[in-house]
């Protein structure tokens, strides 16, 4: 395991690779959800990153500008930046490990931005785990899970919503995830996240796109618990093994 | 300008932290800070509040390490000690032998939560730490006053007449009832819960077995003793812990008045610093009390 900054200077990004136990040429970048999700979520990627070198893949999962350790005032993110920031990371596994086949996988934010990345590059699979197909929803759900705002009304859940952001995730619809032409898995862990919407859209366009529940701990915004709850190892073990 | 870097360190440098710092180098006279995890929040700190603040301090010439303790965030388990008490004793040991042979001429430890805990711990334990900065330190801080405001608050938000009454006739049972019907605190509050898996067996409570109000009494005796520069910070957001300006004064009234201990009580802030405001007004309490212990100190020499 490697942490390490890369990218341009002035907007670094921090970044952890994980190299492949065995020799190959096929990489994953992983795609963090935002805010409170992030951090929540954080173990199981860092589970996910294990599981999937050891499977054969070079893995590099990263904060995107403005959040995390990576580089940026935490209202300088936005949607366009974070999409560049995937592309990024993709062409620093290249440089790292002379990767020739990507993989990315996205969880709840980090699934949008996969997912209209997915078009750079080779991107011959994708998984979309518990995406966010509906931003008015993920906002309304985020804002009412968040304590009452005292000082400054664009806080949310630890994070800021500036204006530009919030436009961004209001305009997240299963359409507005692009046209991923790669194998695609729509993995829903939880019960609640619709993903046949997205399915049958991605279908559509010629996507082969399938559909999995695999039930487990909804970690993006599961505290913490005692006995190793707080991690979602199934889900982790199916795209590990869907991937490869 | 900042810089930022990444940095590996203790055995088989399996801990991995960020070293954020002035491009200028250290101001001279200034310690640095290791900032030490909330409870199993990786280390960006609860909200990216430690990412601020290490990026705010290196605004004013401090260096700072953020960085996770084994089992925690991207730093690996220690498989050289017996305890996960001495695995915390021994990770902070390194984060502070790292920087100081890094060149800095001391170090603060910052915590919130369970980190104040352990800066708290710590700073008793290693010699080079001329600072601890210990926000919502879980320890034996409650009295019959702060009790009795605990019970003022409850009455104020609920039915007073009828807790009163209830309060009137059945005496403890009722009062225990109501410090257990407390709402819990909003936001991320990681700090308070276990950790997963591969941090199990008590990391984060059970490791930490608080001292009792006498020996909290000698360890702060100890410290300031030594001349180690004290900084108590309280939210509201920990009730059950803290809930009123004068508490620190009224349970160690020695130690408040010495003149290397501080404390305050942010009465808008919230456990988790989940709003700008309550971070930047944190923020902006440690680069005052920088600015006031070492700062100026180096300016004048």
């Amino acid at each position: 395991m490697n942490p390490f900054f890369f990218g341009d200077s002035a907007q670094q990004l921090f970044g952890i690779y994980h190299p492949s136990l065995t020799r190959s040429t096929r990489g994953v970048v992983i795609c963090h959800p935002w805010a409170r999700e992030y951090l929540l979520a954080y173990p199981t990627l860092k589970l996910l990153a294990h599981r999937l070198s050891e499977a054969g893949w070079h893995v590099l999962r990263f904060d995107y500008f403005g959040t995390g350790d990576s580089a940026g005032d935490s209202r300088a993110g936005h949607a366009d930046h974070w999409v560049r920031d995937v592309q990024a990371a993709m062409e620093e596994l290249e440089a790292l490990a002379d990767v020739r086949e990507f993989a990315l996988v996205g969880m709840r934010l980090g699934a949008v931005m996969a997912a209209r990345a997915s078009r750079y590059r080779t991107v011959r699979q994708l998984v979309l785990w518990d995406p966010v197909t509906d931003g008015r929803s993920y906002l309304a759900e985020m804002g009412a899970m968040s304590p009452p705002a005292r000082h400054d009304d664009s806080d949310l859940l630890g994070a800021i919503l500036t204006h530009q952001l919030r436009t961004d995730m209001e305009r997240i619809t299963p359409a507005s995830l692009g046209d991923p032409a790669s194998r695609t898995l729509i993995l829903a862990s939880d019960p609640d996240t619709a993903v046949e919407p997205l399915a049958a859209r991605l279908r559509s366009l010629g996507t082969d796109a399938s559909t999995m529940s695999v039930p487990d701990v909804p970690v993006w915004r599961t505290e913490w618990e005692r006995g190793g709850k707080g991690l979602a190892v199934s889900a982790a073990n199916y795209i590990t093994t869907w991937l490869s | 300008m900042i810089h930022e870097r990444v940095v590996q360190f203790g055995p088989q440098r399996s801990l991995v932290g960020i070293v954020t710092q002035p491009a200028t180098g250290r101001a001279g006279g200034v310690p640095d800070f290791v900032l030490l995890n909330s409870g199993v929040i990786h280390r960006v700190g609860s909200n990216r509040l430690y990412v601020e603040l290490a990026r705010a301090l290196a605004a004013h010439g401090v260096t700072t390490l953020r960085f996770d303790l084994s089992g925690i965030g991207d730093s690996e388990r220690r498989s050289d000690v017996g305890s996960v008490r001495e695995a915390i004793q021994r990770d902070v040991t390194d984060a502070v032998k790292y920087m100081t042979g890094q060149g800095a001429a001391g170090v603060v430890l910052f915590g919130l939560c369970s980190g104040a805990f352990d800066a708290f711990r710590s700073a008793s334990a290693i010699d080079h730490v001329v600072g601890a900065f210990m926000v919502d330190m879980p320890g034996p801080f409650q009295s019959w006053r702060h009790f009795m405001h605990h019970v003022g608050a409850r009455l104020r938000k609920s039915d007073g007449p009828t807790i009163l009454a209830k309060l009137l006739d059945k005496s403890t049972g009722v009062l225990q009832r109501i410090i257990a019907d407390e709402q819990p605190a909003t936001g991320v509050d990681a700090c308070a819960a276990p950790a997963p898996a591969p941090v199990s067996d008590g990391y984060v409570v059970g490791a930490r077995a608080r001292s009792t109000r006498e020996q909290m009494a000698e360890e702060l005796d100890e410290l300031l003793a030594r001349n180690v520069q004290l900084y108590f910070v309280f939210t509201a957001g920990l009730e059950r812990n803290y809930n009123h300006e004068s508490q620190f004064r009224g349970v160690f009234p020695d130690a408040a008045r010495h003149e290397g201990l501080s404390h305050a009580f942010l009465q808008d802030a919230d456990h988790a610093f989940g709003t700008r405001a309550a971070r930047d007004g944190l923020i902006a309490l440690v680069r005052e009390w920088v600015v006031s212990n070492w700062l100026r100190q180096s300016d004048a020499a």
